[in-house]
């Protein structure tokens, strides 16, 4: 059908005629033969192309040679042929438009709004999940790593591992090994934390990134370990203000000097278990590297076949031996995503469906108006496809505006996009309208236009050889068949959007539901600080310590602070300990378990204003000595391998079969350990916080019931600046607001959502205020007519409003079972989708779509009726 | 005609993979499309207009012709089915002779790898 249309729009009739039939028949086995919706939309994509191409080189051999071949059958109204006719068509399409300004700006504004969203959301699909890492290679990178024991965590492999898949040139082509780290800039400005790459030279013919200004590092200057880096382009940018000649100049970091050989391109990110772009370069030391490595999978190798080899278990120097596995690097950053963008694909979808719908409405509302001219020139022999074909122009020009205009509006939505990215999703930044993103908006344009044009040039076309001239002077009524279809539509637009409000409405709830789940400590009245002091700068831990305990005590005197306490990380984004777990006097369990939770120091529960369901914190002294083996367990953790009435208190613990068995001095309530975006707890545990653990620390600064916690941090910053001056502050937040940010992606996805679902309803009121206007307005001289007659305003109103709202309801029903088979399929794909406050969902959907399409109606409806009934005789 | 002075050449690359095509076997509309681009390992994938129209060119310039449905088994009789004339041969061996000499070229400038030496044109 679709293809029939294309090369009736495309090609000479004449050669239709004769290869019409066979270019259909392969057609359909072409299309047959692609199994994927991708692969047939870019065989869709590629015909219409080859038409157009084709129609275009026939019309050029004829007017070059008289060809035979392409003389047409039978002549239009203009003459000319198929091709003239196309350009001639558009020519009066783009004045048409041009003569009603109104029409074409609402029209081309409503296509803009459903193309810019979804090419949006495509190039935020595009940079998230189909293209994550912008390397060549990157489909065949693999993570290497080594599980620990049954409980999923991986570590990173052993270095004798490393040696043997390094050696499996039959798998793999290359195994790169890179780490992670930091290092303080000092010198010009405010001292800051970079993130620093350590890497070897193959490393850029890993990635195919090669520094763009200078050279990368050789071979002595690894083995000598040499002092020389690579600027990251960023970094080049803002503090070396993207002058060339840095390059050979000295920098200052962690009180070194280091050379600066080179600067590398925007987006080099460094690959691990995802990607992480980096500020600066630098060698690799020789020796064990303690990240994973990543391998590029030889061509032809399938990941499966890697894995069968990873998992062979290899000897490790202390006689045991261990395995190894893999997760692809694109696979593992997409799999965060894909749903969450994959539903925002949905909802931009049936934003632009909606879009088309109402363009459908006011292109056939148009062609209402244009019914007499349209019988006119079909009786005078214009043909019907003549007809239909310049409809089409006309809605493909304006499809062509909308989309220029659409993309222009996605630079704008893109800004938002990277206004909304959740701190842990760095992929995000990539996003940009690129020319993968253009084509595909272009494909979406033409897609578009066709689905609105469709509808209207079917209609006129029907009718325009039915009532040649048959209704006589006065204007044609508007034909039944015409009204019931833009109801029809009203009603299809009222679906999706109630469908869209149902799902976000859902998403709004639960994402609610998580900010206000009860973390069990105080985070209303705690502020965190983080500090981190340099090794270079303070490299005993006696050093760091007497500046810590400083630090503490003068956070404590600051007015209106109750309480200080110490600890490393914080809740939301917790440490992780990994083993079996044994019990003194009880059966070992063959089980390897997770525990989350950070090392704390003493009255750090009493701070946060976390309750103790068991004995107590860890006191002073037990941080003080090395040798005090003490743990205190999560509320879960404690029943799990406890039970729930035993005395847990004084009971002993083993994690990882390690020598020293650990005695629980407390149990405190479970709180959200990883984030709020899951209510599941998992099994928590706390550690003391010995100095050694880390060169910092994170202050939990509880503030006097009734201060903003957010209000004491400027002046704690001002005392870390003072009294530890080469300190990094790391967050600075009030804990409600890093327990807040651990939902970003929740948090973004259900922004847009409800962005879309209010766009919807705005195009979805707008399509209905339009049909009923033009309704009414057609009706105008009938209304005038029966309110001459005496008829009563409010009852003639009452019918209009009825249709309105009986087309609402239609479309309510319909909504409500596409809402339900949608959440059904999306349930397990998006938080908040499974189950709970359905009803109530629908309800609230179905009363503001209701309350808006009462609106909607009511507006013209009631202009209609206060209309003075000899000006509604006067009309035509 | 030397094949060296015959206008027609070089000839397109749709017009060349078609010739190929069917100087191997008789084929209908979708098989063509298939061998074409089985052929130039996907290079050339002509849509149904391109293939058409190319065909169409064959047809009048006689270097194709269609296949009587006589000549078909049954299943095959609905499909227009196609065979080289032997002009078309002609005309295929024509251009693949000028291309073995533009490869002979290419080697001595060392712009194509050496490989098996193509029979000699003209023997």
């Amino acid at each position: 059908m679709l293809h029939r249309l294309m090369r009736r729009l495309f090609l000479p009739a004449a050669f239709r005629e004769r290869h019409g039939a066979a270019m259909e028949a392969v057609w359909r086995e072409a299309l047959a033969s692609r199994t994927t919706p991708g692969a047939r939309l870019r065989l869709w994509m590629a015909e219409a192309a080859d038409l157009a191409r084709t129609g275009l080189r026939l019309r050029r051999e004829r007017r070059r040679h008289g060809h035979a071949f392409v003389a047409r059958r039978r002549t239009t109204t203009r003459g000319g042929g198929t091709m003239q006719g196309w350009i001639d068509d558009g020519v009066h399409a783009v004045r048409a438009l041009a003569r009603r300004p109104t029409f074409t700006a609402f029209a081309v504004i409503t296509v803009a709004l459903g193309i810019g969203a979804v090419t949006a959301i495509y190039s935020t699909l595009d940079a998230v999940v189909l293209n994550p890492v912008p390397y060549d290679n990157a489909d065949r990178m693999v993570t290497l790593m080594r599980p620990i024991g049954t409980s999923g965590a991986m570590r990173s492999p052993a270095s004798e591992q490393v040696e043997a898949w390094a050696a499996m040139d039959d798998v793999f082509e290359a195994v790169e090994q890179s780490a992670l780290s930091t290092m303080t800039l000092t010198g010009s400005g405010e001292p800051a934390l970079l993130d620093v790459a350590l890497v070897r030279p193959s490393w850029h013919a890993f990635t195919g990134r090669l520094p763009f200004l200078g050279r990368a590092f050789t071979e002595e200057e690894m083995s000598a370990d040499a002092r020389v880096v690579l600027l990251g382009h960023a970094l080049w940018r803002s503090r070396f203000g993207g002058d060339p000649a840095v390059v050979g100049r000295t920098v200052d970091l962690d009180g070194e000097a280091w050379e600066v050989v080179g600067v590398m391109p925007r987006r080099s990110p460094v690959v691990h278990f995802g990607i992480q772009e980096v500020d600066l370069w630098r060698p690799l030391p020789p020796g064990p590297v303690q990240s994973p490595p990543v391998g590029v999978l030889r061509e032809g190798v399938s990941l499966e076949s890697a894995l069968e080899r990873l998992e062979a278990p290899v000897l490790l120097g202390d006689g045991t031996e261990a395995v190894g596995t893999g997760r692809g690097v694109v696979a593992s950053l997409a799999d965060r995503m894909r749903d969450t963008v994959t539903i925002l694909m949905v909802a931009v979808v049936a934003l632009l469906l909606i879009a088309c719908v109402n363009v459908s409405n006011l292109l056939l509302g148009r062609a209402e108006g244009r019914r007499r001219e349209t019988a006119v020139r079909s009786a005078l022999g214009g043909g019907r496809g003549r007809l239909a074909r310049q409809m089409m122009t006309e809605g493909l020009a304006l499809g062509l505006l909308g989309g220029g205009v659409g993309v222009a509006l996605t630079l704008g939505g893109l800004r938002v996009v990277h206004a909304l990215r959740p701190p842990d999703l760095t992929t995000l930044d990539a996003v940009s309208v690129n020319g993968g993103v253009l084509v595909f908006a272009f494909g979406v344009t033409l897609a578009a236009s066709l689905l609105f044009s469709l509808v209207p040039v079917v209609h006129a076309s029907r009718q325009a050889a039915a009532d040649a001239l048959r209704a006589g002077a006065r204007s044609v009524g508007s034909g039944a068949l015409g009204a019931r279809f833009r109801w029809v539509l009203v009603s299809a637009e009222v679906a999706l959007s109630f469908a869209l409000l149902v799902g976000s409405i859902l998403v709004l709830g639960s994402l609610r539901g998580l900010l206000h789940q009860d973390p069990g400590f105080d985070a209303g009245r705690v502020a965190v600080l983080e500090v981190d002091l340099p090794r270079w700068r303070y490299d005993s831990v006696d050093e760091r310590v007497t500046v810590l305990d400083d630090l503490q005590e003068r956070l404590a005197a600051v007015p209106g602070v109750d309480d200080v306490a110490r600890g490393v990380g914080m809740p939301g984004a917790a440490g992780v300990t990994f083993g079996t777990v044994e019990v003194a006097g009880a059966e070992p369990v063959d089980e390897t378990f997770t525990f989350h939770g950070p090392p704390v120091g003493p009255g750090y529960f009493e701070a946060l204003g976390q309750p103790m369901l068991r004995g107590r914190g860890f006191t002073a002294a037990e941080i003080a000595d090395p040798e005090a083996e003490v743990v205190v367990l999560g509320e879960g953790a404690a029943r799990r391998f406890f039970g729930d009435d035993a005395e847990v208190v004084g009971r002993r613990i083993r994690i990882g079969g390690g020598d020293s068995w650990q005695t629980v001095v407390g149990v405190t309530v479970d709180v959200p350990m990883t984030g709020l975006a899951t209510t599941d707890r998992r099994f928590q545990m706390y550690w003391p916080n010995r100095p050694l653990y880390s060169t910092g620390a994170s202050f939990f600064v509880r503030v006097a019931p009734g201060r903003d916690p957010a209000a004491i941090l400027p002046e704690a910053r001002q005392i870390v600046r003072e009294h530890a001056g080469a300190a990094h502050i790391g967050e600075a937040r009030p804990l409600d607001d890093v327990l807040a940010s651990t939902v970003g992606r929740e948090r973004f996805a259900t922004t847009l959502l409800t962005a879309f679902a209010a766009l919807a309803l705005v195009l979805a009121a707008v399509g209905l205020y339009g049909v009923v206007s033009q309704l009414v307005g057609q009706r105008t001289r009938e209304i005038g007519i029966r309110m001459a007659l005496g008829a009563d305003g409010l009852r003639v109103g009452r019918g209009v409003l009825l249709r309105g709202l009986g087309a609402t309801g239609l479309g309510l029903a319909v909504g409500a079972v596409v809402a339900g088979v949608g959440l059904q399929a999306l349930s397990s794909r998006i938080f908040g989708l499974d189950g709970g406050a359905r009803p109530g969902a629908f309800v609230a959907a179905a009363v503001v779509l209701t309350s808006v399409a009462v609106a909607a109606s009511w507006v013209p409806t009631r202009r209609a009726v206060r209309v003075d009934p000899t000006t509604a005789m006067r009309i035509d | 005609m030397a094949p060296a002075s015959d206008p027609r050449l070089p000839l397109t690359p749709l017009t060349m993979a078609l010739l190929l095509a069917l100087a191997e076997n008789d084929l209908h509309g979708y098989a063509l499309m298939q061998a074409v681009e089985h052929q130039t390992d996907g290079a050339l994938t002509p849509g149904t207009g391109s293939l058409y129209a190319a065909l169409e060119r064959l047809m009048a310039d006689g270097l194709i012709g269609e296949v009587p449905p006589d000549e078909l088994p049954d299943e095959d009789r609905r499909r227009r089915t196609y065979r080289i004339t032997d002009e078309g041969r002609d005309l295929a061996r024509a251009e693949a002779e000028r291309m073995v000499r533009v490869l002979r070229v290419a080697r001595e400038r060392r712009l194509a790898p050496e490989g098996p030496t193509v029979v000699e044109p003209g023997r």
